[in-house]
């Protein structure tokens, strides 16, 4: 089992549509994937057909999500925990949901003193159930983007590129680098960082002659960090993919779809399937 | 720092064996943690391993955990503990051991010649708590009374209804009104006369009503009154 932790600290970057696309590519590789959600913001919980109640009563994820694996050591466990993903991709994809109880939780959280092992510890209960657990982490610098670093073998950063999300680059380095001091008391090996990916980029032929060379240079010399080959564009059908609803009368469910499921010969399928094969093959897993 | 955290009770041992306490006081302990939903006070804890601890001190405290964790596993999972760094643990243990003194001490220790000193000594002191107390309480009360004179006094303010005014105010609060609000001058007296015996024929149902009835109440002037009464002027 190899996990793998998709992290920016600059949101908006495209990191949720990478994680859910790159969980279904995987998937439709034959790889066993869990998808874990750890962003209160549970964009990569919607986005799995997770979330279709409309009403508060009619949420069954409050008790039971990423919260409540992290909460308790004795109780709780993944299998307790995991759901399929619903009209989402085929084959569908196991997800361990996120909820927005995350931000509330967070304080009580910081007080337990295992808090940041729990996920790790529980994964490795688990661990020939999955090749690949993608971890879709928050956009920010705080414990549940810790407990996802700490949890993951390797980490991918999306990035559009643009100015403030090369700054956050740094701030990315600076919070692997602490991570690391973490894991080496775990006597757990530094977390890997398989590179920048860029996402999000514009199709628009002057910009990637003339500018988005120099964007990726950037990347490469001044925070020398390594950079995927493969890139995801901005595309109209990976944006609308997610957007999908499904018309039940006088309801209007919500029926987020994987790109694969969407628009299986588009342009973005070609280039999640590529970002799928750059992947195994970095981590030495059979394509 | 000695931090403060939640620790798993599983993730503990403890030196001292158990059969060292009565299992019925560490039953009544472990209902008592799982009733006020924690140790109040704290063990402490030295780190062994990322995910391992060992009992400084409150060993009682600690299979008191232990129990209550036995009795419900999912609410006592975890305990209050500090947690000593490293080359701390004697400092920590002396401050423990001077805490959990001078709580049992004072009485049990003190022989026949020292009693009435000790005893006024308490005396003293428990005057002083209950004065702080009563101090603390009279404050709040005060406190507490202004607040709810405040709102008692917000919530009987009628709400100004500038038509019942009309329909209402004395003749001189009117001729008073109308002479600061608008630029009627000298013709005040005659507009109030007339608005008087408009009135009585029958009151104003609406601010239309009203200058219609009365000719030398022009749109503006009523604008005017209302807003000096309704305060936004």
């Amino acid at each position: 089992m190899k996990t793998i932790a998709i992290y920016h600290n600059k949101g908006g970057v495209g990191k949720t549509t990478t994680a859910v696309n790159l969980a279904a590519g995987l998937r439709n590789k034959g790889k066993k994937v869990l998808l874990i959600d750890i962003d209160a913001q549970a964009n990569s919980t919607f986005a799995t057909g997770l979330i279709k109640f409309e009403f508060e009563e009619d949420d069954d994820l409050k008790h039971k999500n990423v919260l409540q694996l992290i909460s308790s050591a004795d109780f709780d466990f993944i299998p307790d925990i995991v759901r399929r993903s619903s009209g989402f991709n085929h084959p569908e994809i196991d997800v361990i949901p996120s909820h927005i109880t995350l931000i509330d939780q967070q304080q009580h959280l910081t007080r337990i003193a295992a808090s940041r092992l729990r996920l790790l510890f529980k994964l490795e209960k688990i661990e020939d159930d999955y090749d690949i657990v993608i971890i879709d982490a928050p956009p920010s610098r705080d414990l549940y983007a810790e407990i996802a670093l700490i949890t993951a073998d390797y980490l991918i950063i999306p990035s559009d590129l643009k100015p403030f999300a090369n700054q956050g680059l740094n701030n990315v380095k600076n919070f692997v680098a602490e991570v690391n001091e973490f894991r080496s008391n775990l006597k757990k090996e530094p977390l890997e960082v398989l590179g920048v990916l860029p996402s999000k980029v514009l199709t628009n032929n002057r910009f990637l002659q003339h500018i988005f060379p120099r964007l990726l240079e950037t990347v490469e010399i001044r925070y020398s960090l390594p950079v995927f080959k493969t890139i995801i564009y901005e595309r109209v059908a990976l944006s609308n993919c997610v957007n999908q609803t499904s018309n039940m009368g006088v309801r209007e469910i919500p029926s987020p779809k994987s790109i694969f499921e969407y628009e299986p010969h588009c342009e973005s399928v070609r280039e999640f399937r590529n970002l799928s094969t750059e992947l195994l093959k970095k981590i030495g897993e059979s394509t | 720092m000695s931090e403060y955290y939640l620790v798993d009770v599983k993730s503990i041992t403890c030196h001292v064996p158990r059969s060292q306490f009565q299992a019925d006081e560490l039953d009544m302990l472990a209902q008592s943690i799982l009733t006020t939903k924690g140790l109040l006070l704290p063990l402490l804890l030295k780190q062994t391993a990322i995910n391992s601890f060992e009992v400084l001190a409150g060993d009682r405290q600690y299979y008191a955990a232990v129990r209550a964790m036995e009795i419900n596993p999912r609410a006592a999972e975890m305990v209050n503990a500090f947690i000593i760094p490293m080359g701390l643990e004697n400092a920590a243990l002396d401050q423990f051991n001077h805490l959990s003194m001078g709580d049992a001490t004072p009485l049990q220790s003190s022989t026949s010649p020292t009693v009435s000193s000790d005893l006024e000594q308490r005396l003293i002191q428990l005057e002083s708590l209950v004065q702080s107390a009563f101090i603390q309480l009279q404050t709040a009360q005060t406190l507490n009374t202004q607040r709810l004179e405040r709102q008692i006094i917000q919530s009987n303010l009628p709400k100004p209804n500038p038509l019942t005014m009309f329909n209402s105010a004395p003749i001189p609060d009117l001729i008073h009104q109308l002479t600061q609000a608008t630029r009627l001058g000298a013709k005040v007296k005659k507009v109030v006369e007339d608005l008087d015996i408009a009135r009585q024929q029958s009151p104003f149902t609406s601010y239309s009503d009203l200058v219609n009835r009365v000719s030398g109440l022009g749109e503006k002037s009523v604008l005017k009154i209302i807003d000096a009464w309704m305060g936004t002027d």
